[in-house]
């Protein structure tokens, strides 16, 4: 026979009770012989539920990691190869640590390669026009070298320059060719105006196409790496910077739309009669919904919006607890979520979301 | 088979497996009636998911409660799936099952703990969950009601209810192993 005292009995050996509960309770356990019973039948029920299933099967337990850890790259890549780490055309596959250096390598190798060209390009440029650092004696040969290969008068130091070189001495001659130099090479310069205006063209071209639409924060990352990328001010132009400022704003629509949308979600959970709806719509909604808050929260993440990410993170239990509910959902389970949404504010915190991205940008 | 590596993220996402795969397994074995594969299945499925998660994600000291939660709640599919199936196969076993209980052979599996099994299965699963998680993980009240997704009061209540029916069903069985002794 069950004293009324063994609930708290119960608790007693949980520890749940304040202290004084739990001397009011142990005063009662040695005079009521119900509770005692009681409290050692639990207590063995403890014993025997602890040493249930208590050994492990450390292979098998072994199977599951690799298994789980395995799951990643074979969600991306497939294939069994790839579980043993063997990337493409049979090459082993590297750590992405090693990968991201790699990349990193060759992009600077093909940076300074292009580079090389430039340079070359310009000083062939340069010695048509005329050096402008080099040595009197140096200009004066060379001006005679290029007077000789070179019909072109008006890239070259004049035949009256040279002669004037060969009279005149000291620092005064020097500045003279020098200016001589800097004058042809703007000649030059000027002849080649047209291809530079090309250029913007082609920093532009070095961002993605997919500029405007939103991106993974990875393929962001590397866009920094890269020359002239739309972070970089004094190599920014107008399309550029409206292109990324367009990369924001749609993040944060997509972001104002979620949280409309999981804001109506939870009002239709929270207003549905169970008697009269099994939730089949709101659960399947809540899991569409789980998958772009997991993306949207890591988005936000990485972009250091925290609020944002507060939010989604609060959001994300909820809507994985919706989606997991059985067909025919127990109403204890179903109100439980409902006061978690009600504690924690939920619609209100994500009304207040939706209105504030949607008027910022 | 060895990864040729593993990130940090991995090695912190494997001490973390290895710390709690024994016991989530043992949960849903004990949740799930038996059936050592299945509970694994669920277990694996569980840690998959706290993997695409992301461990670090979650914020410190969550990931268990939130791995128990998924775990608790793709065993209980599990039990909705099974129970459809088991309606019909039950049926039929029932037809060939000797209806006499053996009273020795009940005690002895008292003794093995797999009576221990047998006496969870007939708790509804919310008792049987509140109690595995306070007995088996050490959970208080609080941290039950957060896997769960109840009120404390309702744990402290179930987690009786569910004591008082096993303890009762434990004294029945000594008990019936008692008369045929004597």
């Amino acid at each position: 026979m069950n004293c009324e005292w063994s609930e708290k009995v119960s608790a007693l050996i949980d520890g749940e009770l304040d202290a004084s509960e739990t001397r009011a309770v142990e005063r009662h356990v040695e005079t009521c012989a119900a509770c005692r019973r009681a409290r050692d039948g639990f207590l063995l029920l403890r014993r025997q539920l602890n040493s249930y299933g208590a050994i492990t099967d450390s292979f098998k337990q072994r199977k599951v990691l690799t298994a789980v850890l395995s799951s990643k790259a074979g969600a991306a890549r497939g294939g069994d190869r790839r579980e043993r780490g063997w990337g493409l055309f049979g090459l082993p596959r590297l750590a992405p640590a090693m990968s991201a250096a790699l990349a990193l390598i060759l992009v600077a190798a093909a940076l300074g390669l292009f580079a090389l060209m430039r340079s070359r390009k310009d000083a062939s440029e340069v010695d048509v026009a005329g050096h402008e650092r080099a040595p009197a004696r140096e200009v004066e040969n060379s001006a005679a070298v290029i007077n000789k290969s070179n019909p072109e008068p008006g890239a070259t130091p004049s035949p009256e320059n040279v002669e004037r070189k060969e009279n005149e001495s000291g620092v005064g001659a020097e500045r003279r060719e020098r200016r001589d130099g800097i004058a042809a090479r703007k000649t030059a310069n000027a002849e080649r105006q047209p291809k530079r205006t090309r250029r913007p063209r082609t920093k532009l071209a070095l961002v993605p196409d997919d500029v405007a639409t939103r991106t993974r924060p990875e393929e962001n990352n590397a866009r920094d790496l890269q020359p002239n990328a739309t972070s970089d001010p004094s190599a920014s132009t107008p399309a550029a910077t409206n292109a990324a400022s367009n990369t924001s704003r749609g993040v944060a629509l997509d972001t104002a739309r979620h949280a409309e949308q999981a804001q109506m979600l939870l009002r239709a959970f929270r207003n549905a009669r169970l008697a009269d709806d099994d939730l089949a719509y709101e659960r399947a909604r809540s899991k569409k919904l789980l998958y772009r808050n997991i993306v949207l929260r890591r988005e936000a993440a990485a972009k250091r919006d925290i609020t944002a990410a507060r939010a989604l993170g609060r959001l994300e239990p909820l809507l994985l607890d919706i989606a997991n509910l059985p067909d025919k959902p127990a109403e204890e389970d179903v109100n439980s979520i409902r006061e978690r949404m009600r504690k924690q504010n939920i619609v209100v915190l994500l009304q207040a979301s939706a209105a504030t991205r949607g008027k910022s940008y | 088979m060895k990864r040729a590596y593993m990130t940090s993220e991995d090695e912190e996402f494997s001490h973390f497996f290895n710390d709690h795969f024994p016991s989530l397994r043992r949960f849903l074995e004990c949740l799930l009636g038996g059936g050592r594969g299945l509970a694994e299945e669920v277990a694996q499925e569980s840690f998959m998911r706290l993997y695409h998660e992301g461990l670090r994600s979650l914020p410190t000291g969550e990931a268990r409660f939130w791995l128990f939660r998924v775990a608790r709640n793709l065993a209980l599919n599990e039990l909705e799936k099974g129970r459809t199936r088991r309606r019909l196969f039950e049926k039929i076993v029932e037809a060939f099952r000797p209806h006499a209980q053996n009273p020795e052979r009940e005690y002895e599996a008292t003794e093995r703990g797999e009576f221990v099994l047998e006496i969870l299965k007939r708790l509804p699963e919310p008792h049987r969950a509140a109690l595995l998680l306070r007995e088996q993980e050490g959970m208080s009240y609080r941290e039950i009601a957060r896997v769960l997704g109840v009120s404390e009061s309702k744990i402290k209540v179930d987690v009786f209810r569910a004591r008082s029916a096993m303890r009762a069903e434990w004294e029945k069985a000594q008990g019936r192993a008692a008369k045929a002794a004597g």
